[in-house]
C-alpha cells in the first residue's frame, strides 16, 4: 500500500518537470487513489479474519537485524489507513484544482504523495522503529509543504518552527524507544505489549518514564500542550495541505501512537494525557473564539479536537478517541476544503472581518461549510461528529464528574466559536463581489466529505465493534440532553451574539502568550548564552588558525610576481641545489 | 681523421647549455632569448650525440634529430610571437613591457 505514493513521488520527483501539469495531477492522484482502492480490497478480503479481532502481519525485509521491514494491519491499522487514504485521495482532487494557478505543480504532489506514504508506513508499521521513521517521514512532509509557498513572507519561520517543535517532541520519541529496546529487547509492537503486560505489573519508574517520553512525541506531533505553537504558524501552507496534514491525519499520528501503545499507560499517566488534553482542548477553543483568520480558527479547532482525543484516550477508551478522529478527519477536511473554495474566491483572503453574506453568492460552499460546522459543534443525532463526541462524554461521565464538566464546556465552546465563525464568514452584509465557481474537482471532494460527515454516526456500532470497543454504556440520557444542550446553546448564543459584537482580547487571539512566554523563557535565555558562547577559547583557538592560515596565504602570494624572469632564476637555483645535493650525496 | 673524445663534448654541451641559461636569463631583447633558448636545446642534442657515440648506439642521433624537429617548430613560433609582440609593443625588448 505505501509502495504507490512512494512510486508517484518518485516519479514527480525526478520527471515531474518535464510532464505537462494534466499527467502530474494524474499521477498525483492516482497513486493515492489506488492506494485507497487497495486498502479496500484487504479490508473486504479480510474482512471476517479483521472482525474477529486477530492482525495480519507481513515482514517484507529485515532492515536492522533483529529489527524488520514489517506491516501489521489489525482494525486500528486499517481504520486509521482507510480514513487516511480516503481523505488523501479526496483531497489530491481537489487540490488538482486548487492548485491549477500554481507554476510548481509536480514539487506539490511529490511531497503530497510522499505524505501519504509516510503516513502509511507510520500506520501500519510492526515495531516501534519504522513507525518513527514513518513519524519522520510525514514530518518532513509537513515542513517541506508549509513552506510551499516559500517566498511568502512568514512562510519559512512557520516551516522552521513547525519542524523544530515537532523535533522536540520526536526527540523524546525516540528517547521511549530506546527505553522499550533496552527493556525488552525487542522493539516490535506487539511483542513487547505483551511482554509489558506481564513485566510492568508494578509501578516501576522506568515504565513511567518510558509512558512519559511516549507521551512526549506524541504530544510534539499532536500540536498538544505545551508544544502547540507551531499548528496556527503552520496554517500558512496550501490550504489543502493544512487540510490533509494539519487537520485529517499527520496530527492524529499522536492520538494513534497512543492507542497504539495504549497497554503501556499505567493510571497516573493516564491522568497527565488527561490533563494535557482537557487544557489543551479548552485553550485550543477560546483561542479560536478570538481570532480572525478563518485558518487559524480551524488550526485551533483541530488543536482542541485532538485535545478531546487525548482526553478519551486518558479516560481509557482509545476506541472513542479513534471513532472521534474518524469522524473529525472527515469534518475538519470538509470545513478546511470548503474554506479553500472560500479563499479561493476572495482571492486568498481569509479574514473573516472582510467577509460576510457569502450565503447568498456561494450556496454550494455554504452549504458544506455548514455541514461541517454543525458535525464539528455536534449538533445532535444529524451529524457524525456529535455521535463521537457523545461517545466520550458517556466515557468521562463514568469516569468522573469533574472531566465531564470539561467536556461538556469544551462542546459549548466549540459550538461557540464554530458558529462565530460561520455568523462571520456567510451571514451580515456582503463586502465581495464573488465570480468564483468550484468546478467538479472540487464540488465532488466536498460532496463525499459532507455525506461522511453527516453518515458516519450510522456506522458507529460497525467501527466500535471493530476496534473491540465494549459498548454498553448508552442510555445515559441525562448526558446525551447535556451534551446536545450544550451544542445547542452554544450555537444560537453564536447566532445571536456575533452579528453584531466583535469580540477580540489579545490574550486570547495569541493562543494564551505561548509564543511570548517561550519567548522569554527559552528562545531569549538561548540567545544571550549563545552570545556568551561566541567569545569562549575553542573560538579564539579556532580564529587564530584562521589568522594563521590568511597570514601565510599572504607570504605565498607574494612570490607570484608575474616576471617569468624570477620564476626562471628560481627554477635554476633549485635545479642547480638539487643537481649539487646528488652529486653531494 | 682524429676523434674527439666524448667526454669533451659532454663538457662543450654543458657550456653551451650554461650560455643559454644565462642568455635566457639577462637578455632583454626577445630574439637573443629565442636564440639562447635554441642553444639550450642544440646543447641537449649534442649531450645526447656525445652519450650515444659513447655507447656505440645511434639512439642519440634519432633523438638529436627529434630534438631538431621540436626546436625548429618553436623557433617559428617563437618568431611569430617576437613579430607580433613588436607589433603591438613598438619594440622587443622584455622589460618595456614590465614597466610599461
Amino acid at each position: 500500500m505505501p509502495a504507490l505514493p512512494l512510486c508517484g513521488f518518485l516519479f514527480l520527483l525526478f520527471f515531474g518537470a518535464h510532464c505537462s501539469r494534466l499527467i502530474v495531477a494524474t499521477i498525483g492522484v492516482l497513486s493515492i487513489a489506488l492506494s485507497f482502492f487497495m486498502t479496500v480490497g484487504i479490508t473486504v478480503a479480510n474482512s471476517a479474519l479483521l472482525l474477529s479481532g486477530k492482525a495480519i502481519e507481513e515482514i517484507l525485509w529485515a532492515w536492522i537485524p533483529p529489527i524488520n521491514i514489517g506491516f501489521y494491519l489489525d482494525s486500528l491499522s486499517l481504520l486509521m489507513s482507510l480514513v487516511v487514504t480516503l481523505v488523501s485521495t479526496l483531497i489530491a482532487l481537489y487540490s488538482v484544482k486548487f492548485m491549477e494557478e500554481d507554476t510548481d505543480t509536480a514539487r506539490f504532489f511529490a511531497n503530497m504523495n510522499l505524505f501519504v506514504a509516510a503516513m502509511l508506513i507510520l500506520v501500519l508499521a510492526d515495531n516501534m522503529l519504522l513507525l518513527f521513521a514513518g513519524f519522520e517521514g510525514v514530518g518532513l512532509c509537513s515542513y517541506l509543504l508549509i513552506g510551499f509557498w516559500y517566498q511568502k513572507s512568514g512562510a519559512p519561520e512557520a516551516m522552521t518552527k513547525a519542524f523544530l517543535t515537532t523535533r522536540l517532541g520526536d526527540v523524546f520519541f525516540l528517547l521511549g524507544i530506546a527505553s522499550i529496546l533496552i527493556n525488552f529487547g525487542t522493539v516490535n509492537i506487539h511483542e513487547f505489549l505483551t511482554l509489558a503486560k506481564t513485566t510492568w505489573a508494578d509501578h516501576q519508574p522506568i515504565a513511567t518514564i518510558t509512558a512519559l517520553l511516549l507521551l512526549a512525541g506524541a504530544v510534539g506531533k499532536s500540536a498538544q500542550i505545551p508544544l502547540q505553537t507551531w499548528l496556527p504558524d503552520a496554517m500558512i501552507g496550501p490550504t489543502p495541505v493544512s487540510a490533509l496534514i494539519h487537520a485529517a491525519t499527520m496530527v492524529t499520528a499522536g492520538v494513534y501512537l497512543l492507542a497504539r501503545v495504549f497497554p503501556l499507560f499505567m493510571p497516573e499517566i493516564k491522568i497527565v494525557i488527561l490533563a494535557v488534553g482537557a487544557a489543551t482542548m479548552l485553550i485550543g477553543c477560546l483561542s479560536a473564539l478570538a481570532q480572525y483568520d478563518l485558518k487559524r480558527v480551524l488550526a485551533y479547532s483541530t488543536m482542541s479536537q485532538i485535545g478531546l482525543m487525548f482526553m478519551a484516550i486518558g479516560l481509557g477508551a482509545p476506541a472513542a478517541a479513534m471513532f472521534h478522529f474518524t469522524t473529525h478527519a472527515f469534518f475538519k477536511a470538509l470545513l478546511f476544503l470548503s474554506a479553500g473554495v472560500i479563499g479561493q474566491a476572495l482571492h486568498h483572503q481569509y479574514d473573516m472581518r472582510k467577509m460576510g453574506g457569502l450565503y447568498k453568492t456561494m450556496p454550494f460552499t455554504f452549504f458544506s461549510f455548514l455541514i461541517g460546522s454543525l458535525a464539528l459543534a455536534a449538533l445532535p443525532y444529524v451529524t457524525a461528529g456529535f455521535f463521537s463526541k457523545e461517545l466520550i462524554m458517556v466515557v468521562a461521565y463514568n469516569y468522573g464528574i469533574f472531566w465531564w464538566a470539561i467536556g461538556i464546556a469544551g462542546a459549548f465552546l466549540t459550538a461557540l466559536y464554530t458558529f462565530r465563525m460561520v455568523t462571520m464568514v456567510f451571514f451580515g452584509s456582503q463586502q465581495h463581489r464573488i465570480s468564483f465557481k468550484p468546478t467538479w474537482l472540487m464540488t465532488v471532494p466536498l460532496g463525499i466529505l459532507v455525506i461522511a460527515s453527516v453518515c458516519l454516526g450510522l456506522v458507529k456500532p460497525t467501527i466500535l465493534n471493530l476496534l473491540g470497543f465494549a459498548h454498553n454504556e448508552e442510555g445515559h440520557a441525562i448526558i446525551i440532553v447535556t451534551a446536545s444542550l450544550a451544542s445547542l446553546m452554544g450555537m444560537l448564543l453564536a447566532l445571536v451574539l456575533f452579528g453584531k459584537i466583535k469580540f477580540s482580547p489579545k490574550f486570547l487571539a495569541q493562543g494564551f502568550m505561548f509564543d511570548a512566554l517561550y519567548s522569554v523563557l527559552i528562545i531569549k535565555p538561548y540567545n544571550s548564552l549563545a552570545f556568551i558562547l561566541k567569545q569562549d577559547c575553542f573560538t579564539a583557538l579556532y580564529e587564530a588558525l584562521i589568522r594563521l592560515t590568511v597570514y601565510f596565504h599572504h607570504l605565498a602570494g607574494r612570490t607570484q610576481t608575474g616576471r617569468l624572469r624570477q620564476y626562471l632564476t628560481v627554477v635554476v637555483a633549485s635545479a642547480i641545489a638539487v643537481m649539487g645535493l646528488m652529486v653531494l650525496s | 681523421m682524429t676523434t674527439i673524445p666524448w667526454e669533451l663534448s659532454l663538457m662543450l654541451a654543458g657550456i653551451l647549455f650554461a650560455l643559454g641559461i644565462f642568455g635566457l636569463l639577462f637578455r632583454q631583447n626577445l630574439i637573443f632569448i629565442l636564440l639562447s633558448l635554441e642553444l639550450m636545446l642544440n646543447a641537449c642534442g649534442l649531450a645526447f650525440v656525445a652519450i650515444g657515440s659513447s655507447l656505440k648506439e645511434a639512439d642519440g642521433q634519432v633523438m638529436f634529430l627529434l630534438i631538431l624537429a621540436v626546436s625548429a617548430a618553436e623557433v617559428a613560433l617563437g618568431l611569430a610571437l617576437a613579430i607580433k609582440y613588436e607589433q603591438h609593443f613598438g619594440t622587443l625588448e622584455l622589460e618595456a613591457r614590465e614597466r610599461g
